[in-house]
């Protein structure tokens, strides 16, 4: 061949290829770095909850420093000056972890736009474009093509969920006296985050599953919305005109907001049912979420 | 001789009821060889075996010296063969630095070899400044050309061209075959062609393979399928061409006429030197000589016809 320029000249690869062992990093990494090439989005569902989560931690630092010596101890703390203060920082730690209990309650919604707009076109768009043709001829298995885009769904998940919460933990930690936060309300910290990994873990594979059997991304954006409000909506429905509560189970988030009570011990939950019945269909939920993708990509790369 | 590329031996892959390879037997040699077949053939299921996707019911098969039916070797495999799908691919969102880069990074070459290796590959094909447009942007012939570049950007050892012309215009095709040909004889690689324009194949490809209902129904050199049994050698006369025929006739050769200095004559190319010499003795020269062939349409058709006449 003769070349036209002086670049189109076959060039042999002068380095070495590398055994492929973090194919699922990489593809998260690519994932990533095309999502915030569109700042908008970005700014939309990023900026709200961490305004949420500035404010939340302002009001818990208020509660610590602001209203030092102002507020009245709790009923039946007896003890004079001493056994006063004692019962005014229980009170303050009583009200902030109340105010980490309401944010991962408006987390959930954050958690659910940011994975819905982020992770919903996924699979799909995969597909649309092809580009499971270019992936499965390389050496990607099945697992690091859906674990890289789960990481993708979390890492966005948990910038709105977890981030936010851990900065209210944080600042609930080192405004309390002598980080009596950490000492004597671990747990809600510990609860806290935990339940915003698992938000995020059930969301999003709820997303990847519906991505899995929409062909385009505003088929699965919407399949999304319509599978996590429409069962929260019918649970709603259910449970206000049959009188029970428990019919709210039918309710993704409904089940998230037990399982958030549940983690964080939270003082005044709405529902009362066990718990592990929500794990169980969380759970069953994600696990179905899975196993749609799993056939997909099956189905995918075999076309491949 | 050196070991081959491709060995296949009794391969039967099954998709329910339907034997997509049905006691499929082969070696490839290494270079550039085109994969012939109707729809149907069994060309789809040989590329995915060829790319360790699948692995097959019955048969051994050996491909760089690797089992696909093994998993370690199914992903080694991957890294071995650059692909070059036939259909519209990209990774959404990227432009063709990234998604070539991105490639290479998930088969394993490190980020500076991969960016370096990206450049390379698009440089290569001629993609210039494009490269950092959007790919929903591209044209078809640039779509292509990023295709061939993200299957070279790990520099492998075996490519495997499903259409690589489909939908290109005469200049985006003739660059597109001056590539395929550079990959396979200048560079060495060794390039499956699949391809429904034969002339695509006749022009990059020295091997040929014809597949037809999940068998292989012909293997061999393009040189040694399209030449002719009946030995018809085509020349270019000046000087006495009635005296020449004559000539021709006297010596038991049959000629015909086919326009003005030119004749066919039943001859072999061997035989050359004999028409050289009645040319001189009868006061004309010949201007060019050259052995009529079959195209390889013809043989393919052929082929096909023979095939299934045998099915039925």
């Amino acid at each position: 061949m003769t070349a036209t320029t002086h670049t189109e000249i076959y060039r042999k690869l002068k380095g070495q290829l590398e055994p492929s062992r973090f194919a699922a990093l990489h593809l998260w990494r690519a994932r990533m770095m095309v999502a915030f090439k569109r700042k908008l989005p970005l700014l939309l569902l990023f900026v709200p909850p961490w305004i949420s989560g500035i404010v939340f931690s302002f009001v818990v630092y208020s509660k610590f420093t602001l209203e030092q010596g102002m507020g009245s101890p709790i009923p039946g703390t007896t003890g004079g000056p001493a056994g006063s203060m004692v019962g005014v920082l229980a009170g303050q730690l009583i009200q902030v972890h109340d105010q980490i209990v309401i944010f991962t309650y408006v987390s959930r919604v954050f958690a659910l736009l940011a994975i819905a707009w982020f992770g919903a076109g996924l699979v799909c768009e995969d597909q649309r474009a092809g580009a499971h043709l270019l992936y499965f001829s390389r050496p990607l298995s099945r697992f690091d093509y859906f674990l890289g885009h789960f990481l993708t769904i979390f890492t966005f998940g948990a910038i709105v969920t977890i981030g936010p919460v851990l900065l209210i933990g944080l600042v609930a930690v080192f405004s309390s006296p002598d980080y009596a936060f950490l000492t004597e309300k671990w747990d809600v910290l510990l609860g806290s985050v935990g339940y915003a990994a698992l938000n995020v873990t059930v969301l999003s594979m709820i997303a990847l599953g519906i991505s899995s059997l929409a062909s385009r991304k505003s088929y699965a954006l919407a399949g999304v919305f319509a599978f996590v409000l429409g069962s929260d909506s019918l649970g709603a429905m259910f449970a206000g005109t049959q009188g029970e509560s428990d019919w709210s189970m039918l309710g993704v988030l409904m089940n998230l907001r037990r399982l958030a009570d549940w983690m964080m011990n939270a003082n005044q939950s709405r529902f009362e049912w066990n718990p592990w019945y929500s794990v169980a269909i969380l759970g069953g939920l994600a696990a179905l979420g899975g196993l749609l993708v799993a056939r997909r990509l099956r189905r995918l790369e075999v076309v491949a | 001789m050196s070991e081959p590329v491709i060995a296949i031996t009794d391969l039967v892959k099954r998709y329910r009821t339907v034997r997509a390879l049905d006691g499929l037997s082969l070696e490839l040699p290494g270079g550039p060889v085109g994969l012939l077949g109707p729809n149907g053939a069994g060309k789809t299921t040989l590329i995915k075996l060829l790319l360790g996707l699948i692995e097959p019911d019955e048969g051994s098969a050996r491909i760089l010296g690797l089992d696909p039916s093994n998993r370690t070797d199914q992903i080694e495999l991957r890294r071995r063969v650059g692909y070059m799908p036939e259909s519209d691919c990209l990774l959404p969102g990227m432009n063709a630095v990234e998604m070539v880069s991105t490639l290479g990074r998930i088969t394993g070459l490190s980020p500076a070899d991969a960016m370096t290796r990206a450049h390379e590959s698009l440089d290569y094909v001629g993609l210039d400044d494009q490269r950092y447009r959007p790919m929903s942007d591209y044209s078809t012939g640039m779509k292509q050309r990023v295709k061939l570049a993200q299957a070279l950007a790990h520099d492998p050892p075996l490519l495997l061209l499903d259409e690589p012309t489909n939908g290109l215009d005469p200049k985006g095709r003739r660059h597109m075959l001056d590539l395929v040909h550079d990959l396979g004889h200048a560079q060495q690689k060794h390039v499956i062609l699949c391809s429904h324009q034969l002339p695509d194949v006749e022009r990059t490809c020295e091997h040929v393979v014809v597949l037809n209902r999940g068998r292989v129904i012909e293997s061999g050199s393009i040189a040694e399928l399209t030449s002719s049994d009946e030995h018809v050698v085509r020349v270019r006369v000046g000087g006495d061409e009635s005296s020449f025929e004559r000539a021709l006739t006297q010596a038991g050769f049959s000629c015909t006429r086919t326009g003005p200095g030119a004749l066919r004559i039943a001859a072999k190319i061997d035989d050359a030197d004999s028409l050289f010499e009645l040319a001189a003795q009868s006061g004309a020269w010949l201007e060019g000589v050259e052995d009529v062939r079959s195209s390889l349409e013809d043989v393919f058709l052929r082929l096909l016809r023979e095939s299934q006449g045998e099915a039925r």
